[in-house]
């Protein structure tokens, strides 16, 4: 079973482990980042996560991610137990992403991710670098770019992704509910990546409350054009196939709910129907303007 | 002691779930049974026949659905002429499973079957005692019964105590009688009975109007509310984040955008307006009225036939995680259709009509603001006086 953290207290270690030097060119994302912006709502008990996702800028920052990888091996942080660098000859789709746990705890684990560069097509593309001695990869996710619009800023002074871009990214990260299953189950469960990425835009929209996702649309057209402004207009236009296919899909949103229900949600008493509703939601309020905007 | 009328419908009967289609269930499964009070029309009829046709496609081929009803002002033989209209166009396999029960004395029985008769004599026992201690009868009662109200003497009560607390003009017959939409003979009854109770006063211009707030009827509403009112009441399906007053500002929203006149705020809303001292803090709910004179559904608020309640209208428009509930207490939306011809809307210069002072007053009894409610009459009143 995953074990809880205290988002505000993870946020303290990173900010103690990391270089000071360093701490502008990281940014926050993912669970961690939503269970953090959303501490107060959530009463401030731990959060069922288990990684805390760095992304490292600008785009294409490797020397930035081994100096932060070798930083946090000399500090004591041990690669999980699946994360066995590889070696100069190992090709780059077989090398691990970095992922260490803290020193003496096992309670969470750290994953490095890189900025997408604004030419990179691909949902997500990998680099190899070498640290201490092993070599390892590290993921860009395209629209994870758009979390570069509007950083939070944590009291410990880390910048971390707001929700409202979080979920645009997960979002437009699958137009359908095709592709792989996660790497590892939830709790016993074999999910696809689909479900759990579209599961965390429910989630984030479920603790954002309406109030506040009412106001993501215009923050989200300014990230399209922003960060893809050739592709702004189809990608606003599909944004919402994703969220609309889940809520078609009994089964996938079963897991989504299950996704959510261990781990941003867990305790809160979240049920499948408040998930559904929230997103029915946010087809009519988001999705649906944002098309609209992006066909006129 | 021998089993009342309500234990004995429990063990015989169960009631169904809300999605159901059917209103109850036999405990040994060989029936499905929606209930109305009465047939007013041929239409209820053919909609309380359709739905449990549309039950039966969930049902195992040895359930029968049975449409019951107390009473019926459509004629034995038109009834009879639209059950064989009906069932001709059902499929063979769904129609032989469907019958009618009209609870008359004797009953009407459609298919005339031996199993139908059975189940008549048993409905009729259980059923016509609950609706006596639970339920209004439409119209006018029959001989003898002159001591149970009506729908109509509410509605005739209602308008002449709306009038009285909106400081109007006593009422001639003649206008309380195009008000209420009631005949002539229906007012004249209503007001019978409250001059019994020395409720009203008769002007010498033929006019009517209350002497005092008529607490005795009061009370008799309050307790029969919920069949007098039928409201239907929402929840926010997403859950924890349910926040009336934003779903007000969107209501206000989407009634500015639609233009939609036949609706009006209720509740502590009204109340606000009527009492400006009105002594709550926060909104705990909306309170809605809609007027559905017609006695269609109106502006995409009421649409009963869709089992899983996606309100494409209005509702849907101010928020598509609303759904329809039965708990009362976790509505934070609920939405009263007022079937009457006038709706005495109070209109404003800005914002949507407030709902008059009368449904105001069932609203804040409903959420149980007793004081608040007392508040606002003597506020209005205390209005009058000055």
């Amino acid at each position: 079973m995953i074990a809880g953290i205290d988002p505000e207290s993870v946020f303290r270690r990173i900010h103690q482990d990391l270089p000071v030097g360093l701490h502008t060119h990281v940014t926050i994302i993912g669970s961690l980042a939503a269970a953090y912006h959303f501490r107060a709502r959530l009463g401030f008990r731990p959060v069922k996560t288990k990684d805390a996702d760095l992304m490292v800028q600008p785009a294409g920052a490797l020397e930035r991610c081994r100096d932060i990888a070798v930083r946090l091996l000399d500090g004591g942080w041990t690669p999980i137990a699946d994360c066995i660098p590889g070696s100069v000859d190992t090709p780059t789709e077989d090398l691990p992403v970095v992922r260490l746990h803290p020193p003496g705890s096992q309670l969470y684990f750290l994953e490095l991710t890189g900025l997408a560069p604004a030419t990179q097509q691909d949902g997500v593309a990998w680099e190899r670098f070498e640290a201490r001695g092993g070599w390892y990869a590290l993921p860009s996710f395209r629209y994870l770019r758009l979390v570069g619009s509007r950083l939070e800023r944590a009291t410990v002074g880390l910048n971390y992704a707001s929700p409202s871009m979080m979920a645009l990214a997960n979002a437009l990260s699958h137009p359908t509910l095709d592709g792989q299953l996660m790497s590892k189950p939830v709790e016993g469960r074999k999910i696809k990546r689909a479900a759990k990425d579209l599961g965390r835009v429910l989630a984030i929209a479920y603790l954002a409350g309406r109030e506040e996702t009412e106001e993501w649309l215009p923050r989200w057209q300014d990230g399209l054009w922003t960060h893809f402004s050739d592709d702004a207009a189809p990608l606003g236009r599909r944004a919402g196939a994703g969220i609309r296919a889940l809520l078609e899909s009994r089964a996938e949103l079963a897991d989504a709910h299950w996704t959510t229900t261990n781990g941003l949600l867990g305790g809160l008493g979240v049920t499948e129907e408040n998930l559904r509703a929230v997103g029915e939601r946010l087809l009519v309020d988001l999705f649906g303007p944002l098309a609209q905007e992006f066909s006129q | 002691m021998a089993p009342s009328p309500d234990e004995r419908l429990t063990v015989h009967f169960e009631p169904a779930s809300r999605d159901a289609g059917y209103d109850l269930r036999s405990r040994d499964g060989r029936f499905v049974v929606g209930h109305k009070n009465s047939v007013a029309s041929a239409r209820d009829l053919y909609a309380g026949l359709i739905i449990l046709a549309t039950a039966l496609g969930h049902e195992g081929e040895h359930v029968r659905a049975v449409f019951v009803a107390g009473r019926s002002v459509v004629s034995p033989s038109r009834i009879r002429e639209e059950w064989q209209r009906i069932t001709n166009v059902l499929r063979p396999a769904v129609a032989r499973r469907l019958a009618v029960v009209i609870l008359s004395d004797p009953p009407l029985c459609l298919p005339d079957e031996p199993e139908v008769r059975a189940l008549a004599e048993e409905l009729r026992l259980l059923l016509t005692t609950n609706e006596r201690k639970h339920n209004l009868r439409e119209d006018h009662p029959a001989h003898g019964e002159s001591r149970v109200p009506t729908i109509k003497f509410f509605e005739v009560w209602k308008v002449l105590l709306a009038h009285w607390l909106l400081q109007q003009e006593a009422l001639r017959i003649g206008e309380l009688m195009r008000e209420a939409n009631c005949s002539h003979p229906t007012v004249i009854r209503a007001l019978q009975r409250m001059e019994e109770r020395r409720e009203i006063r008769r002007l010498s211009n033929r006019s009517v109007e209350l002497v005092e707030f008529p607490h005795e009827t009061f009370g008799e509403a309050l307790a029969l509310a919920e069949s007098l009112r039928t409201p239907i009441r929402f929840v926010d399906a997403a859950g924890a984040n349910g926040d009336p007053a934003a779903l007000l500002r969107r209501l206000e929203r989407v009634a500015e955008q639609e233009g939609t006149p036949k609706m009006a705020l209720g509740g502590v809303s009204a109340a606000r307006h009527y009492d400006p001292e009105f002594d709550l803090e926060g909104t705990p709910r909306i309170d809605v009225s809609v007027h559905t004179f017609a006695g269609e559904p109106e502006l995409g608020f009421v649409n009963q036939l869709d089992p899983d309640a996606r309100w494409v209208g209005v509702v849907g428009k101010v928020d598509p995680a609303l759904r329809r509930t039965s708990r009362a207490s976790e509505a934070i939306l609920v939405v009263h259709p007022l079937r009457r011809r006038e709706s005495l809307f109070v209109r404003r210069d800005r914002g949507m009509p407030l709902a008059d002072p009368v449904e105001t007053l069932f609203d804040l009894h409903d959420l149980r603001l007793h004081d608040q409610a007392e508040a606002m009459v003597r506020r209005l009143r205390a209005e009058k006086r000055r």
